[in-house]
């Protein structure tokens, strides 16, 4: 009798308690939701000229039950916050966030600084960290417009963009919200974000965008943007060419390692060591034909390969103390952790006067199924 | 507390609910109040704020090895008389109500931040303290069987957060000792706050069954705390850098997004739906010991009516708190005010002890 008094409590008391639980909340199916798969932040100017951010959802529709389509919903105010009123407005649905892929900053905005819009991200718990940032050749919101067939949303193709650019071209995969939160504020760091415009009808990387503290400052173009993330970055693949007219070249693809050492000189100047190893496989090669024979003439071609490539590097450190001054290479905070932190050194100002020298290592790894422009006799 | 009414602990047993009774809540935003201190080197002042629970079991050894079979409860009133020895243990008790205050605070801020931002914070403490009663009126050994359990699943947490070692990198951390001893040691008074409840060993002591191991068991205890502790701050500070971790009022949840795992998008909010169960067992085993302190000031009560009767506390003081900032200001304030009345509390009686173990052998002899 005790027992079923006791059994017939918990049910009560369960029953009570999902009442109490559910009281005060509302469930919506997820077809009533606002998705965004993309999310775009522009700077435009209303009618009396003021600024105002434009903040702009790419959602997925469940409408039609073949094929997900997707519908665009802008609202603009004066801070990023404000732009949520005026989107409800517009839309016939809840928004919800945390299923996002790429976040699309138009270069205004990135010339403006992105503090707020990095503010905005961290603050909220539903964010999801891994997605990436992108910069937009002016406004963010044409790139979301393009269609891209066979494709939801043209956020769902710019992903997989950012997601293989790592592949080629030395891009490392630090270009997500986390590394924007670990780099714009850090002493010693620069934040690099990957560049895209809308070239000849399509959606391309034409660079990185250069920033200092939470401002865009520099647009690299792609040649600037190899030998920068060849210096930039740790463990990244990409393919080194030497050519001698156009039909003499050898072309390698590989990885490079980084290895920063940071000292004072006797003018107590900072010297810092870059020690580059990039070890890879011949990919083509019609300039050395007697590569696969003669040991030396590998040796041969990997000094100079490596003296070509310091001089492509050292013209790009010679641009980046002199014109750009900015320290993209993250030397500043190599040298706070050698020389102690919080002391109040610019650091894009001190590596743009101090001495940096460079030294690539070329090691060939191997050289494929064999060499096809080898001569016979 | 009735060794007929509960089983005897084992030696492990003891030892795991000692750290669950310490990590907590607080490990989440420990590097956040460490690292606005002593920056890159806030790792270092946690490894140094074990010095405290060290201290706590050292002195309060002594306590232990003349009276294995009494609690600190019994030996305060057997040397300060009834009166004033029931008000230390009193006082004693209400710090342990505090803790679970500060548990239960922190896990309503930090369920409505991550997890249910939908319910109202009288709902989440309801559900909290509904549990912990429930599993308070099982008894000791329950608790500490559940501390077994979840000190793995403790373990398994935070060694995942070793995948962050892929993406941070060294150069967060140095230069060791860069930020100055001074900044070093005034951040390891902040971090005393995660590390109370050590406490709570002097009162489960006599219910071991191998009272010779219990200073052993502690000691690895405190090893295995300090461990955990100080990996949390340092790989968060890997992670993220000293810039960046005080920004974020759980620094150790931005960790969680470097684990990833395929076809899980966001392993944060696994983390944090496990995490809930580890708060709710710190907060249980703190109940736990202050209403069995509670029942030793006033015997007449029984024991089940103890949990009910204290329980509008629990439910009530944490829903004063207006915000997580409030909550955090209150208790870095009060919170070195009760470890100095636990430093009082242990050494007056371990000395009151040491005195009296002399005089006895001195009579014997």
């Amino acid at each position: 009798m005790l027992k079923k008094n006791r059994i017939l409590f918990i049910i009560v008391l369960c029953i009570l308690m999902y009442i109490l639980l559910q009281s005060g909340t509302k469930f919506v199916p997820i077809e009533k939701l606002d998705i965004p798969s993309g999310i775009a932040i522009d700077i435009v100017k209303d009618k009396k000229g003021n600024k105002n951010y434009l903040v702009t959802l790419d959602a997925y529709t469940f409408n039609n039950k073949d094929k997900s389509n997707d519908i665009l919903i802008e609202g603009a105010g004066i801070t990023i916050a404000d732009t949520r009123e005026q989107r409800q407005l517009e839309s016939n649905h809840k928004f919800i966030i945390g299923l996002e892929k790429v976040m699309l900053l138009g270069e205004d905005v990135a010339k403006n600084g992105i503090e707020n819009a990095l503010d905005i991200l961290f603050e909220n718990p539903f964010m999801h960290d891994l997605a990436w940032l992108v910069i937009c050749k002016d406004k963010a919101v044409d790139i979301m417009r393009v269609k891209v067939s066979d494709y939801p949303t043209s956020s769902d193709y710019i992903k997989g963009m950012i997601d293989n650019c790592k592949e080629q071209s030395f891009f490392s995969d630090n270009y997500k919200i986390t590394d924007a939160y670990v780099r714009v504020d850090a002493e010693g760091r620069n934040l690099v974000l990957p560049y895209i415009e809308i070239k000849d009808d399509k959606i391309q990387i034409t660079g990185v965008v250069l920033f200092k503290k939470d401002t865009m400052v520099k647009k690299l173009d792609l040649d600037e943007t190899k030998y920068m993330n060849f210096l930039r970055e740790n463990d990244v693949s990409g393919i080194l060419t030497l050519q001698e007219g156009f039909d003499k070249q050898i072309s390698m693809s590989g990885k490079v390692k980084r290895k920063v050492h940071c000292y004072k000189n006797d003018d107590n100047q900072y010297v810092f060591d870059l020690d580059l190893e990039y070890k890879g496989d011949i990919v083509s090669n019609s300039l050395y034909e007697d590569i696969l024979k003669k040991p030396d003439v590998i040796h041969n071609f990997e000094e100079s390969m490596a003296k070509y490539t310091e001089e492509k590097c050292e013209a790009f450190i010679d641009k980046m103390q002199n014109e750009y001054e900015i320290d993209c290479l993250e030397l500043g905070r190599v040298a706070a952790a050698t020389y102690g932190r919080g002391t109040g050194v610019d650091w894009n100002e001190v590596v743009s006067k101090s001495k940096i020298n460079i030294k690539v290592k070329v090691i060939v790894d191997k050289f494929g199924r064999g060499q096809y422009t080898v001569k016979s006799k | 507390m009735n060794k007929s009414e509960t089983e005897l602990l084992t030696t492990n047993e003891l030892l795991f609910t000692l750290i669950g009774c310490i990590i907590g809540a607080g490990i989440l935003s420990l590097p956040n109040s460490v690292v606005a201190n002593a920056q890159q080197d806030g790792w270092i002042s946690t490894a140094i704020g074990c010095l405290y629970p060290l201290y706590l079991i050292l002195i309060g050894g002594i306590i232990i090895r003349t009276y294995p079979d009494k609690t600190v409860l019994d030996v305060s009133i057997l040397h300060f008389g009834k009166l004033f020895g029931n008000f230390l243990n009193f006082l004693f008790m209400a710090q342990f109500l505090l803790y679970v205050v500060n548990v239960i605070g922190s896990a309503n801020s930090m369920l409505r931040v991550y997890a249910v931002p939908f319910m109202t914070p009288s709902k989440i403490s309801l559900v909290l303290l509904m549990l912990i009663i429930y599993a308070c009126c099982k008894g000791l050994k329950t608790i500490a069987k559940i501390n077994v359990l979840m000190f793995f699943i403790i373990v398994a947490l935070t060694l995942s957060s070793a995948m962050a070692l892929k993406y941070g990198s060294i150069l967060n951390i140095q230069p060791i000792f860069g930020s100055g001893l001074s900044k070093i040691f005034k951040a390891s008074i902040e971090s005393s706050l995660p590390y109370g409840n050590m406490e709570i060993l002097f009162v489960i002591y006599p219910f071991v069954k191998n009272k010779k191991t219990v200073i052993r068991a502690a000691l690895v205890a405190t090893c295995i705390i300090t461990f955990i502790y100080t990996w949390t701050v340092f790989i968060t500070i890997f992670y993220l850098g000293p810039d960046i971790v005080p920004k974020s009022l759980w620094p150790f949840f931005i960790v969680s997004d470097a684990i990833q795992i395929p076809a899980i998008t966001n392993f944060r909010f696994i983390f944090m739906a496990i995490w809930t169960l580890i708060i709710f067992k710190t907060a249980t085993s703190e109940y736990f010991v202050s209403s069995a302190i509670f029942n030793h000031i006033f015997k007449k009560i029984d024991r089940k009516y103890v949990y009910f009767l204290l329980s509008p506390l629990i439910l009530v003081l944490p829903l004063l708190f207006t915000n997580e900032v409030a909550r955090r200001d209150f208790f870095t304030k009060v919170m070195p005010w009760v470890t100095l009345f636990n430093l009082f509390y242990i050494t007056l009686i371990s000395i009151f002890t040491a005195i009296k173990r002399k005089k006895v052998s001195k009579i014997s002899s």
